[in-house]
């Protein structure tokens, strides 16, 4: 526990951007497998994390901070600061179609995001087309109090969703037509129509099979798949692989959590996307809290809202405290998959973005 | 954290009342948990701890190993028992005072809701009898619930007899204390539940219960004069007999040929009806006469002040569920000492400052009504208890006050006097946490269900 004096005098400490180098000293750091590092320094210049070490060389204004230093998470699907889905009805597949397009950077959504710990979310399309266009990555938070788009055109998100199939205005009407319609587009776009990694959403195993099966003709090996539905079905296909679920939801605990300790004896990794489940701005963490208490596995919990959805992005730049990565990084009273921990300040890309006023409690 | 020496903790768990045994749970080993450490209560923890498990109930508690030799009938040394050494913090349970879980044969029972009784259906002790519920009692189980109230389920103003339940060997539920009855009155702040029958309702069926009882006086008065009346009655008829039947001496003609009325004979008093019985009006009366408690899930203030007047007029037992609005109402609630479950739902978080949960909890928690954190009858949400009140915690709840709404004070409201804390007699049903504290989900978590 910290004193309202030492914390507000952390705050006013905490680098801005013109300053260019800065070695930030917490209680302790989160390593990338989740555990505590107490000692160890970060320093962050020009945005990006250049050292992590109990004894930096490199020079740089030294910033004691009470509390501890965590990644940003990542919400590996997301539907957040999007005024309505985004989506184009009118057509079976639509993979032009950018979620960048569709943002509001100045949604309240983001600022409370990045209040809640969350610096990076990926837009996703509405998942209702085969294919539904491309994702977009957003830095939740900057100093002008809006978010900022990191990366306009991420992965294609293609759909296997009986939301989706069973459309009549438009089709295809069944799993099958879907699957016919996805291997038309390929055959009609070539590899543009899927992108280097797309990203799946399915629900079923018929769905998975065929999928798997095309990439497997396409050799595709970056497939990415997101299991909606009820995992419980067909989850097993994925054994030793990194998949997308949604945020813990309501409903269906009992079921709920026999499928997800399955899933983790099979050593299936997940990265949870709050999109069709949440709309929580706490969502992503309460979710890692319920997956370390059915799965007692913290470390992977951890994993699920910070390295494996970048992993899911092949993207090694967030989600982690490491040299190289861009600084986004959370000081929190505690670990923070502790419930009593709470967010002191959220630094994005080198910039404070959040400080919490503990005069408040909010 | 107060730390309490052995010779008072033993003292004190000696002095324990003595616990009413609820239907045999099936647990039958003894042994000795050495932890590191143990949250007895709000607020008292011990280091170490060594907590004698016997038959599923705590024996005794304390700092040392105070095993001892046993002998069988020969004198031949048994040892001192089985020690199990576990790294990490012990707590009791978490006891969920507001869940949705119910018995197959509840959910398919035809009856109305208002006369169905959720312990009609419990199932058999045997090994899944009830799938869901079973796997329901697991669940909650992983997410360190030790006990829980059996709700008749959503419906609309008459909801009927729920249960509280612990959990047997087999993880199917038990009856554990008194049964309640349910209401459910008002509209939800934003929640599933959209019932709109408003407390005046439930006040005027308590009345007409109340009155229908009244009206009882006059049937034992009636029932009690009546004999005098059918005795005057047979004094009137003989009368008339002797002056009119066919025995009677023949009067006079008085003269003129003028038509006369034939003489009537006097009426029969009726006899007392009583009045209808009904089985709901029963259940009323029940409550009125103190047998059950009484549930309202109620949000609003209107409903609530309804529910403070029907208490008040009733002297009723009374338990609010939800209570969105219930702090504005605090000190009433605290005067008539109603205590408040609030649920740990997505959509009572939503709200913001001055209606969030926060906020909400900390003035019914400052005016000194006795709060307890729920599921609030939605699957799922007993995984979300911890971190719930963990949230309450880093926003300045006081902890103590915040683990004793997981705890003890739902234990109290639904009467278990063995659930709640770890004591002498209570449950064995505990958490096992490595971290800071059971809202710590840095680090391993486990749920220890006696042997």
């Amino acid at each position: 526990m910290f004193t309202t004096l030492s914390l507000i005098a952390s705050f006013a400490l905490l680098p801005q951007a013109q300053q260019p180098t800065t070695i930030l000293a917490p209680d302790a750091i989160i390593a990338e497998d989740g555990k505590l590092l107490e000692g160890y320094k970060v320093v962050v210049a020009n945005g990006k994390i250049v050292e992590v070490s109990a004894t930096p060389r490199t020079n740089g204004v030294e910033v004691k901070l009470n509390g501890i230093l965590a990644p940003g998470f990542v919400d590996a699907f997301s539907q957040a600061g999007a005024e309505r889905f985004i989506t184009e009805q009118s057509a079976k597949v639509t993979p032009e179609l950018r979620a960048a397009d569709g943002v509001h950077l100045s949604d309240d959504a983001w600022q409370e995001l990045a209040k809640h710990g969350v610096t990076t979310a990926h837009l996703v399309p509405d998942p209702t087309n085969v294919l539904s266009g491309s994702g977009a990555l957003i830095a939740t938070a900057t100093e002008a109090g809006v978010a900022k788009i990191a990366d306009a055109t991420t992965v294609q998100i293609a759909s296997l969703l009986s939301s989706s199939v069973s459309d009549r205005r438009v089709g295809p009407s069944s799993l099958a037509g879907a699957l016919e319609v996805l291997q038309q587009s390929i055959a009609d776009h070539g590899a543009r129509a899927l992108g280097h990694s797309p990203w799946f959403f399915v629900e079923d195993a018929a769905g998975a099979r065929g999928v798997t099966s095309l990439m497997s003709d396409l050799k595709v090996t970056t497939a990415k798949f997101i299991l909606l539905g009820d995992q419980g079905d067909y989850a097993g296909l994925f054994a030793n692989q990194l998949v997308g679920l949604p945020a813990f939801g309501m409903g269906g605990l009992a079921r709920r959590a026999e499928i997800w300790r399955r899933m983790a004896k099979a050593n299936i990794s997940v990265a949870f996307g709050t999109r069709m489940s949440s709309s929580e701005y706490g969502a992503l963490r309460s979710s890692a809290m319920a997956w370390s208490r059915i799965t007692r596995d913290p470390q992977g919990a951890f994993a699920s809202i910070t390295t494996n959805p970048a992993a899911m992005l092949s993207r090694n730049d967030i989600g982690r405290i490491a040299r190289g990565s861009r600084a986004d990084l959370v000081l929190w009273s505690a670990h923070p998959l502790d419930a009593q921990a709470r967010v002191l300040a959220t630094m994005i890309a080198g910039e404070t973005v959040y400080r919490a006023d503990v005069s408040t409690n909010n | 954290m107060i730390t309490v020496s052995p010779i008072i903790l033993i003292a004190a768990a000696f002095s324990a009342p003595q616990q009413v045994e609820s239907a045999a749970t099936g647990y039958d080993k003894t042994y000795v948990i050495q932890a590191d450490s143990a949250w007895l209560s709000p607020g008292k923890t011990i280091s170490p701890a060594f907590i004698q498990i016997n038959s599923g109930r705590i024996g005794w508690i304390s700092t040392s190993d105070r095993r001892r030799e046993s002998t069988n009938i020969l004198g031949q040394s048994q040892g001192k028992g089985a020690l199990i050494k576990v790294k990490g913090s012990l707590a009791p349970g978490i006891v969920d005072a507001w869940t949705s879980f119910a018995p197959a044969g509840y959910l398919s029972d035809r009856r109305s809701a208002a006369a169905r009784d959720v312990r009609d259906s419990l199932p058999v002790q045997v090994e899944i009898a009830d799938y869901q519920l079973y796997s329901q009692v697991i669940a909650a189980r992983e997410a360190g619930v030790a006990a829980v109230y059996l709700s008749p389920g959503w419906s609309q103003l008459r909801l009927g007899v729920g249960s509280p339940a612990e959990f047997s060997k087999l993880d199917l539920p038990l009856v554990a204390a008194r049964p309640m009855l349910d209401f459910a009155v008002g509209t939800a702040a934003g929640d599933l539940f959209q019932a709109t029958y408003n407390a005046e309702e439930l006040y005027d069926a308590f009345t007409e219960a109340q009155e229908w009882r009244d009206s009882f006086a006059d049937y034992d008065e009636k029932l009690e004069e009546f004999p005098d009346k059918l005795e005057k009655y047979q004094e009137k008829l003989q009368k008339f007999i002797d002056e009119h039947g066919p025995d009677a001496p023949e009067k006079e003609d008085e003269g003129e040929d003028e038509e006369k009325e034939a003489p009537k004979p006097p009426k029969r008093p009726k006899n007392p009806s009583a009045p209808k019985v009904d089985a709901q009006r029963d259940l009323l009366l029940a409550a009125i006469d103190g047998k059950y408690s009484v549930r309202i899930q109620a949000e609003r203030l209107a409903d609530i002040r309804t529910i403070l007047r029907l208490q008040k007029k009733f002297g009723l037992d009374v338990i609010i569920l939800g209570g969105f609005e219930a702090d504005l109402l605090a000190d009433e609630l605290r005067l008539a000492q109603i205590p408040v479950v609030l649920a740990a739902t997505s959509s009572q978080h939503q709200n913001h400052y001055p209606r969030d949960f926060f906020s909400r909890y900390q003035r019914l928690v400052k005016a000194g009504v006795n709060v307890a954190i729920a599921s609030g009858g939605s699957d799922g949400h007993q995984m979300m208890l911890l971190t719930r009140a963990g949230d309450l915690i880093s926003r300045g709840a006081d902890p103590a006050t915040v683990w004793a709404s997981l705890t003890s004070v739902p234990a109290k409201i639904l009467g278990m006097n063995n659930y709640g804390a770890i004591s002498r007699g209570s449950s064995a049903t505990m958490l096992l946490f490595e971290g800071s504290s059971p809202f710590d989900a840095s680090a391993t978590f486990k749920v220890h269900k006696p042997k």
